[in-house]
């Protein structure tokens, strides 16, 4: 049983990194302890339901959160200064899998679309400990919403990137590149993480599907409890319904019915 | 050590139905033993599988689910779930059910009458407007919260609380069909009939619930308490201590934490600690 803390933290630093996308970090020794790539906390905001965001990095007991402002409450939170209080409850969910058996023979490629950056980035960090460093392909709507991946660059990751307006990478959606760079390159090999937006996804898992790819992917859905007991956020799977704040947010491919 | 529905409890703040399904989960980071009693997610005979997704909209204060009471069903509950309520609670546990019949409330409460070390009472959620009943849901009907009260109090020992639904004209009339019909209590209010739309445009109906339906619940609870005898539960958009002071001032003998504690997970010690 996975112990959970509601803490007030003060923010260590909020900043923009690009534009409409902010760096939140905030300090919490007990929550970075129990934290791995694919979870996610809760910030309560202004809003009746708290926002829940994945975790970018961690360094120390330092946690790093990557947002876009796309609603009132992330506009407030854009607003949060150095030392003011943030209202953090998690680890919540359950992250991602990447052991060494898992692994073995395979070339890990990251998907991700948007945001859903965010929690990829965290995966790459850590994910070299256990496999060679593969592919990460980017999808954003244009290229000023691309975040610097430099570090994972160093790290031995290839990244390609897709626009939707065709202003860096390939034009198009981040689903098309992984198809097309599948059909030309093979994909025997490729296991799948990734995580952004629900019509990506479900792009993305027809793509799998077809190719017999395994893999795993990181769900968004409006959360209420974020611990699995109100069944709000459930989604369909072959063994039932699955509460993506609890049972997920990360499922294999295989398991979703969506 | 006071007394609610006959229930020995060591304060007076519950848990509503629904919020912390078995508790299990909540264990993980609050001590569900400092309140008075917990009230489980409610029940049914067979499993269900609750409704398709989406099932929750955020409103301006508050939230509308249509959940359609998911849960494992009754054998599943008493054989996965009854063993781990018995491990982690040493407070009273109160199982709430739903029926389709008097017949399945009758069962219900006969197989859960067989556990009297674990399970101090029953809730009759007699008002969930979410599920497509045959007949409207029972407790907008005098004569059909009588009827269920009525077989629920015959079919064992266990105390009775009938749990009313705020969407109907005259909460006084149910309250004392339940009261004539021998309930230990009535809880007062479940979510009120609502309509919200998501972002995709598309119309989520449901129960409305959180801070925004405290007003009616206060107002339920402060006409019950006039016009009956009965030992009343105040639920509804509860979200502090005062709140709390409020519901004892209508009228209420205790109170249950609802959807306010996905918004604020410390809210039971808050209130157990009485921050105002």
């Amino acid at each position: 049983m996975n112990e959970i803390l509601h803490v007030k933290t003060p923010v260590i630093s909020n900043k923009p990194i690009i534009p409409d996308f902010y760096e939140l970090i905030f300090s919490s020794e007990k929550i970075a302890k129990l934290l791995s790539p694919g979870m996610f906390v809760t910030i309560k905001i202004n809003s009746f339901f708290r926002r829940p965001f994945s975790i970018a990095g961690i360094s120390g007991n330092n946690i790093r959160i990557i947002y876009k402002i796309i609603g009132k409450d992330t506009n407030l939170l854009s607003k949060y200064g150095k030392n003011d209080s943030l209202d953090v409850f998690g680890p919540l969910g359950n992250g991602y899998t990447f052991s060494k058996p898992l692994l073995d023979g395979k070339k890990p490629v990251l998907i991700a679309g948007g945001s859903g950056i965010a929690s990829l980035y965290f995966l790459a960090s850590q994910l070299k400990q256990n496999a060679n460093p593969g592919l990460i392909l980017y999808g954003v709507k244009t290229k000023t919403e691309l975040i610097k991946l430099d570090s994972l660059i160093k790290d031995g990751w290839r990244i390609y990137k897709a626009t939707e307006d065709g202003s860096a990478g390939h034009k198009g959606f981040v689903t098309e590149l992984y198809s097309k760079f599948a059909q030309d390159n093979g994909c025997n090999n490729h296991y799948i993480y990734s995580a952004g937006p629900t019509p990506m996804l479900t792009k993305l898992l027809k793509i799998c599907n077809n190719l017999k790819i395994n893999g795993q992917v990181s769900l968004e859905r409006i959360l209420a409890c974020g611990i699995g007991t109100c069944r709000g956020c459930v989604v369909n799977t072959h063994n039932g319904y699955k509460t993506v704040c609890s049972d997920g947010p990360v499922f294999r491919i295989g398991e979703l019915i969506i | 050590m006071i007394k609610f529905a006959g229930i020995k409890i060591q304060n007076p703040v519950f848990i509503a139905s629904g919020i912390a399904g078995t508790g299990e989960e909540y264990f993980k980071f609050t001590d569900l033993n400092r309140l008075g009693g917990f009230i489980t997610k409610t029940i049914t005979m067979n499993p269900k599988p609750g409704n398709q997704p989406p099932r929750i909209v955020e409103t301006e204060s508050g939230m509308i689910n249509t959940i359609g009471i998911e849960n494992p069903g009754l054998t599943k509950f008493i054989n996965d779930k009854l063993p781990a309520i018995k491990k982690q609670f040493k407070i009273p546990v109160i199982v709430s059910i739903s029926g389709e019949t008097e017949k399945d409330y009758t069962e219900l409460i006969r197989e859960l009458n067989k556990y009297p070390d674990i399970i101090k009472g029953i809730e009759l959620n007699l008002s969930c407007p979410n599920v497509k009943y045959k007949v409207k849901c029972f407790a907008q009907s005098p004569e059909m919260t009588y009827a269920i009260v009525r077989c629920a109090k015959k079919a064992g020992n266990l105390p009775v609380i009938a749990k009313l639904t705020p969407n109907v004209s005259d909460i006084a009339e149910i309250a004392a069909s339940a009261e004539k019909a021998g309930a230990d209590a009535v809880s007062l209010i479940n979510t009120v009939t609502g309509l919200a739309f998501l972002k995709s445009g598309q119309i989520i109906t449901g129960g409305l619930s959180g801070p925004c339906i405290k007003p009616i619940a206060l107002r339920c609870v402060h006409e019950v308490a006039k016009s009956t005898k009965l030992e009343i539960m105040g639920v509804g958009g509860i979200t502090s201590y005062s709140d709390v002071i409020e519901f004892f001032a209508v009228g209420a003998k205790t109170v249950a934490i609802g959807s306010s504690l996905f918004n604020n997970p410390s809210l039971i010690k808050q209130i157990l600690q009485k921050n105002p």
